[in-house]
C-alpha cells in the first residue's frame, strides 16, 4: 500500500515538474538563432569595419506579441543606420537570438552573445522576469544591456551595466491611477493581479499607492497566476459583491489580458476596464474581440501623436514591415537601438563594452519615439510621459498623455 | 457569503469537474488495461480543439459536423499514438511507455506550436452557448447545461457499453487479467485500440467544453487540465469508471470552492491545492475513493 | 490423427532455460498427463503450446499445422484452449459473463446455446450461481467455472494447468470426475499436474518432467507401478 502511494505521488510530482517545464519553455531547443538572426559569431566585437551588437528578444512564446515587433524595429533601426553609412564609418552587425519566453534560455543566450559573438552591447526584452535573468548575466560579464520594454524600476538595482529604454512601472501605474481619479473622476477600483510576475505585482503596488494618494481606494483585490485560463471563480466573486467598484484594473501580461476581458464581459461585467502596458498588444483585440472595446491601456506612446519623430517612425515601419506598428513595443525596440547607437557613436574609435556603458550613462535629452531619454549615474530608468489609449473599433486610439 | 454565491461557485466546480471527469475516464480505461498513465491524453484535448477552430474558421460547416470531425481526428491521433509510441514499447515495461507518453506530450505541444503558433487564439462559440438561464437562485449557461448533460450521457453510454456489449465485457476482462483474456481469444490490441479511441474521442469533447468556457485556446492548454484529470482518476481509484467520474467532480468542486471561498491572498495557488487534495486522499484511501486493491496480474 | 506434436521445444526466460528440448505427442481422444515437481517446466511448456510464451527453439504442430508462432488469442479459434493455473476466472465479472467470454469468438448463437447447456449439465452449481461475481465462488466452483468457460469455445484440445491446485481432496475428486466425463465424451486433454496419482489414474499416457526435460514416458497404467515414479511422485499418496 505504502509503495503504491509513493509510486503515484512520484508520478504526480514528475508530471507537475514536466508541467512547469512546459509552462515556462515553449520549445525544447534553446539555442537556435532568431528567424532572421545572423548568429555565426566567433569574431571580435570590433573587427575592422564592423561592430557587433546583440539582440535578445522573445520571438516565440507568451511574450512574442511584444518582443516580435520590438525585435523587427530594433533590426530596422540598424538597417537604416548601416544604409546611411554606419557609425563613424563602421557597419553594425546585429547578432540576434530568441529568448523563447524562457528565463534559462534568455540567460544562456546572453552568455552566448557575450562569449561567442563578442558584442559591445545588447538590446531587447519587454518583460522584467526575463530582463532580470539576462541582465544579471550581462552585469557579471560587464557588457551593457539596454532593455527595450521591461519596466520594473528595481531592474536598476542589477548594477551599472543595465539600462531601461522604457519608463518604470511606477510611471505607467501612476498615469493609470491619475487617469482614473483625475480624468474619469472614479475612486473605487477592483484590481485583478497576476501573482506570478514581477511586472504585474509591481504595477499593482504602484497603482494602489498612487490611487490612495489621489484619494481613491482599492475596494477589492483578486489574484491569479499567469496562464490560468479560468477566471470564473474570480468573476463570480466580483459579481456576488462588487463592493461598489466603479472600474476594474487588470495587472496582466499580454497572453492573459484578452482572455480576462472576454470572460469578464461575457459573464456580465459592464464596468470600464483599465490596464498597464502589458495590455498594449494586438492579442487584446484578437482574443478579446468585442469585449475589448473601451478597454483603457496606460502605455509608452501613441502612434497618433503628430510629433514628426513619431510619424517618421510610423511611416518607416509601415513601409518596411508592411504593417503599422503593432504596439508601443515596436517603438521601444527602435528607441532601444537608437540609445545603443548613440552611445557607440560617442565612443569614437574606441568601442568597448565598458566605453559604451560609460557613454550610455552620459546620454541626455535624446529625443526618441517614446519620449525623451536621459540617464544619470544613479538611475538608468528614464523619466518619460505615459500615454493612455482606448480600444475603439478594434484598434488603439489616443486618449491622453500624462506626466505623472 | 450568500447561498446564491456558494451555488454559483459550486456550479463552476461541477462544470470544471465534469471536464476532468470526462478526461479522467480516458486515463482510467487505458490504465485499467495497460497500467499505462498516458500523459499525452491531455494534449489530445488540445488537438481536438484546434481541429474545431480550424474547421470553424476555414469552412462554413455547421458546428455539429465540426465537432464530429474533431472527435474523429482525435480518435485517429489517439489510436496512432498507441500504435507507434506505446505498442512497440509494451514489452519493455510500464516505465518505458510512461516516458514515451511524456515524450509524445511534448511532441504534440511543439507540433501544435509550429503549426498554429504559440500565441493564444480566440475560440468563440455561438452566443447560444453563453446564454445565461435563471432557475430560482441557480444560474446556468447553456454550455453548463450541455456539459452536465454530456457527463450523464457519457456515464450511461459507457455503462451500457461496458456492461452489455461484447467489447465492453472484453475490456473488463482485459483490465482484470490480460493473459486469461487472450486465452478466451480476445485480441488485446483490439481492446486497447478501442480504449484509446473512446478516451481520445471523449478528450476532444472535453476540450470543446474547456475552450467554450475559456474563449481562448493555446497549444499548451490541455496539459494542466490533463494532469488534474489524472489526479481525479487517482483520487477516484484509477481503473474504475465511476471512480474517475466521482474523482473528477471532487477535484473540480474542491478546486473551485478553494478559488471561490478562500481569501484571495491564497486563491492564486489553486493548482497546488489540487495536488494537496490528491495527497490527502491517498493518505486516507491509498487506492482512491472507489478503488479496490490491485487484482492479480499473471 | 495426431492432435498435438511438440518437437524439441526450448523456452528461455532471460538467460534461464526453463524448457530444454521437450518433445511430446497427443493422439485425438487421448488424455495425456505431464507430471513433475514444482519448477520442472510443465507450466512453461503448456504456456508455450497455448501461445502465451514464445519458443526459443523447436516446433509445435496442431493437427499437422505448425502453430509455434501463433499467439494465444489466435489459437482459440483453432480449438486449442487452456484452463490456466489457479483458475484465473474474471473475479469481478459474473459467472454468466465468464462463460460468455469463453464463447468470445463463437458467432453462431445456436452453438453458444448448445455449449452453454452442456456446461450447465456438467456443472449444475454454475446454474445456481449464474448472476454471482465469479470472485465470490469457492475454489472448487471457480475451477468448474474455468473448465466450463474453456468448454464454451468448443475446444478440440483442452490444456489443463494444475486443476487440483489449492483444492480440498473432495473438490479435487469432483474435478477429476468431470475430466473423466469429458474424456469419455471424446475430448483430447493435456493435463499438467503435480498430483501424480490422480493424473495417472485418469490419463492414457504420461510424461514425467524434471528440470526442463522429459525423463520418462509411457502408459499411465504402467507408470503408476514404476518404482522410479513411485519413489519420486507417489510416495506420500499411496
Amino acid at each position: 500500500m505504502k509503495k503504491k502511494i509513493t509510486k503515484l505521488l512520484v508520478l504526480a510530482l514528475a508530471g507537475a515538474m514536466v508541467f512547469s517545464l512546459a509552462a515556462c519553455s515553449n520549445s525544447a531547443d534553446t539555442n537556435s538563432p532568431a528567424p532572421s538572426g545572423t548568429g555565426d559569431g566567433g569574431s571580435a566585437a570590433v573587427t575592422g569595419d564592423t561592430i557587433n551588437v546583440g539582440a535578445l528578444f522573445n520571438i516565440t512564446g507568451g511574450q512574442a506579441s511584444l518582443d516580435e515587433p520590438g525585435y523587427r524595429a530594433f533590426q530596422l533601426y540598424f538597417d537604416e543606420l548601416n544604409a546611411a553609412g554606419g557609425i563613424n564609418g563602421r557597419q553594425i552587425k546585429v547578432v540576434s537570438y530568441d529568448g523563447k519566453t524562457d528565463q534559462t534560455t534568455c540567460a544562456t543566450n546572453t552568455t552566448k552573445l557575450i562569449d561567442v559573438d563578442n558584442v559591445v552591447a545588447i538590446g531587447g526584452l519587454s518583460d522584467s522576469n526575463y530582463a532580470f535573468s539576462a541582465g544579471n548575466v550581462a552585469q557579471a560579464a560587464e557588457v551593457p544591456f539596454v532593455f527595450s520594454g521591461a519596466t520594473t524600476p528595481s531592474l536598476n538595482d542589477i548594477g551599472n551595466y543595465v539600462f531601461l529604454t522604457a519608463f518604470g512601472d511606477d510611471t505607467c501605474a501612476y498615469a493609470a491611477a491619475d487617469y482614473v481619479t483625475n480624468e474619469l473622476g472614479l475612486t473605487k477600483v477592483y484590481m485583478l493581479v497576476d501573482q506570478s510576475m514581477d511586472f504585474t505585482t509591481t504595477l499593482a503596488r504602484c497603482f494602489q499607492e498612487r490611487l490612495e494618494a489621489n484619494g481613491g481606494e482599492i475596494v477589492m483585490t483578486d489574484n491569479y497566476m499567469n496562464k490560468d485560463p479560468d477566471f470564473s471563480a474570480q468573476i463570480d466573486r466580483f459579481l456576488n459583491d462588487s463592493k461598489g467598484a466603479e472600474i476594474l484594473f487588470f495587472s496582466s501580461v499580454p497572453d492573459d489580458i484578452g482572455t480576462i476581458v472576454k470572460q469578464y464581459r461575457d459573464k456580465g461585467v459592464t464596468l470600464p476596464f483599465i490596464s498597464g502596458d502589458g495590455a498594449d498588444t494586438p492579442l487584446l483585440m484578437e482574443v478579446g474581440g468585442e469585449a475589448a472595446e473601451g478597454t483603457l491601456v496606460s502605455t509608452h506612446c501613441s502612434f497618433e501623436n503628430q510629433d514628426p519623430v513619431v510619424q517618421d517612425f510610423v511611416t518607416l515601419y509601415t513601409e518596411t514591415q508592411g504593417t503599422a506598428p503593432e504596439n508601443a513595443f515596436a517603438a521601444l525596440g527602435y528607441d532601444c537601438a537608437h540609445v545603443i547607437a548613440t552611445a557607440i557613436e560617442m565612443c569614437g574609435d574606441d568601442v568597448t563594452p565598458a566605453n559604451v556603458r560609460d557613454n550610455l550613462e552620459k546620454i541626455q535629452d535624446l529625443r526618441c519615439v517614446t519620449g525623451t531619454i536621459s540617464y544619470t549615474a544613479e538611475s538608468h530608468v528614464p523619466q518619460k510621459s505615459a500615454t493612455i489609449l482606448e480600444v475603439q473599433d478594434g484598434a488603439f486610439a489616443f486618449v491622453a498623455e500624462l506626466n505623472p | 457569503m450568500s447561498a446564491e454565491y456558494i451555488i454559483s461557485q459550486l456550479i463552476n466546480g461541477l462544470r470544471l469537474g465534469s471536464v476532468y471527469a470526462i478526461v479522467a475516464v480516458g486515463y482510467s480505461i487505458v490504465y485499467g488495461i495497460l497500467r499505462l498513465i498516458n500523459f499525452a491524453h491531455g494534449d489530445i484535448m488540445t488537438i481536438g480543439v484546434y481541429i474545431m477552430l480550424l474547421f470553424m474558421t476555414s469552412t462554413g460547416m455547421p458546428l455539429w459536423s465540426v465537432i464530429v470531425v474533431s472527435v474523429l481526428v482525435s480518435v485517429i491521433v489517439g489510436v496512432l499514438i498507441e500504435r507507434f509510441a506505446y505498442r512497440p514499447l509494451r514489452s519493455a515495461g510500464e516505465e518505458a511507455t510512461l516516458i514515451s507518453s511524456l515524450a509524445v506530450s511534448t511532441l504534440l505541444q511543439n507540433l501544435l506550436q509550429m503549426i498554429f503558433s504559440p500565441q493564444k487564439k480566440a475560440f468563440y462559440l455561438p452566443d447560444f452557448f453563453t446564454q445565461q438561464h435563471q432557475f430560482g437562485i441557480v444560474k446556468l449557461s447553456t454550455m453548463n447545461i450541455l456539459t452536465f448533460a454530456a457527463v450523464i450521457i457519457m456515464v450511461i453510454a459507457l455503462t451500457l457499453v461496458v456492461q452489455k456489449t461484447k467489447i465492453g465485457t472484453a475490456m473488463r476482462a482485459c483490465s482484470e487479467n490480460l493473459d486469461a483474456s487472450r486465452l478466451m481469444g480476445i485480441k488485446p490490441n483490439q481492446v486497447i485500440v478501442f480504449a484509446f479511441a473512446v478516451g481520445s474521442g471523449l478528450a476532444a469533447l472535453a476540450g470543446l467544453m474547456l475552450a467554450g468556457e475559456y474563449k481562448t485556446i493555446d497549444p499548451l492548454m490541455g496539459f494542466v487540465p490533463g494532469l488534474k484529470a489524472f489526479c481525479a482518476a487517482v483520487v477516484g481509484g484509477i481503473g474504475s469508471l465511476y471512480g474517475a467520474v466521482a474523482g473528477g467532480l471532487v477535484i473540480g468542486v474542491a478546486e473551485m470552492l478553494f478559488a471561490g471561498l478562500m481569501p484571495t491572498s491564497v486563491t492564486a495557488y489553486r493548482d497546488a491545492f489540487v495536488f494537496v487534495v490528491l495527497i490527502v486522499v491517498l493518505l486516507f484511501w491509498p487506492n482512491g475513493i472507489f478503488g479496490r486493491s490491485e487484482g492479480r496480474r499473471s | 490423427m495426431m492432435m498435438l506434436k511438440v518437437d524439441n521445444l526450448v523456452v528461455r526466460y532471460g538467460g534461464i532455460t526453463a524448457v530444454d528440448g521437450v518433445s511430446l505427442e497427443l493422439e485425438e481422444h487421448e488424455t495425456v498427463a505431464l507430471i513433475g515437481a514444482n519448477g520442472a517446466g510443465k507450466t512453461t511448456t503448456l504456456h508455450t503450446i497455448s501461445g502465451l510464451l514464445k519458443a526459443a527453439g523447436g516446433k509445435i504442430f496442431f493437427q499437422d499445422e505448425e502453430i509455434t508462432k501463433v499467439p494465444a488469442e489466435n489459437l482459440v479459434a483453432r480449438g486449442v484452449v487452456q484452463v490456466p493455473e489457479g483458475r484465473q476466472v474474471f473475479a469481478k465479472l459474473t459467472v454468466e459473463e465468464n462463460l460468455r467470454l469463453g464463447a468470445y469468438l463463437q458467432k453462431n448463437k445456436q452453438v453458444i446455446r448448445a455449449n452453454h447447456e452442456k456446461v450447465m449439465t456438467l456443472f449444475p452449481i454454475l446454474q445456481e450461481r449464474r448472476r454471482q461475481a465469479a470472485g465470490t465462488l469457492s475454489g472448487g466452483e471457480q475451477q468448474m467455472l474455468a473448465i466450463g468457460r474453456a468448454l464454451m469455445s468448443n475446444p478440440k484440445l483442452l490444456l489443463l494447468d494444475e486443476p487440483s491446485m489449492g483444492l480440498s481432496p473432495l473438490m479435487t475428486q469432483q474435478v477429476f470426475d468431470v475430466l473423466l466425463e469429458l474424456k469419455k465424451q471424446g475430448m483430447t486433454i493435456l493435463l499438467v499436474e503435480q498430483n501424480a496419482y490422480e493424473a495417472l489414474t485418469i490419463s492414457d499416457r504420461a510424461y514425467i518432467m524434471e528440470t526442463g526435460n522429459i525423463t520418462l514416458e509411457g502408459r499411465s497404467s504402467e507408470l503408476i507401478h514404476d518404482p522410479r515414479v513411485k519413489d519420486a511422485y507417489l510416495g506420500g499418496d499411496l
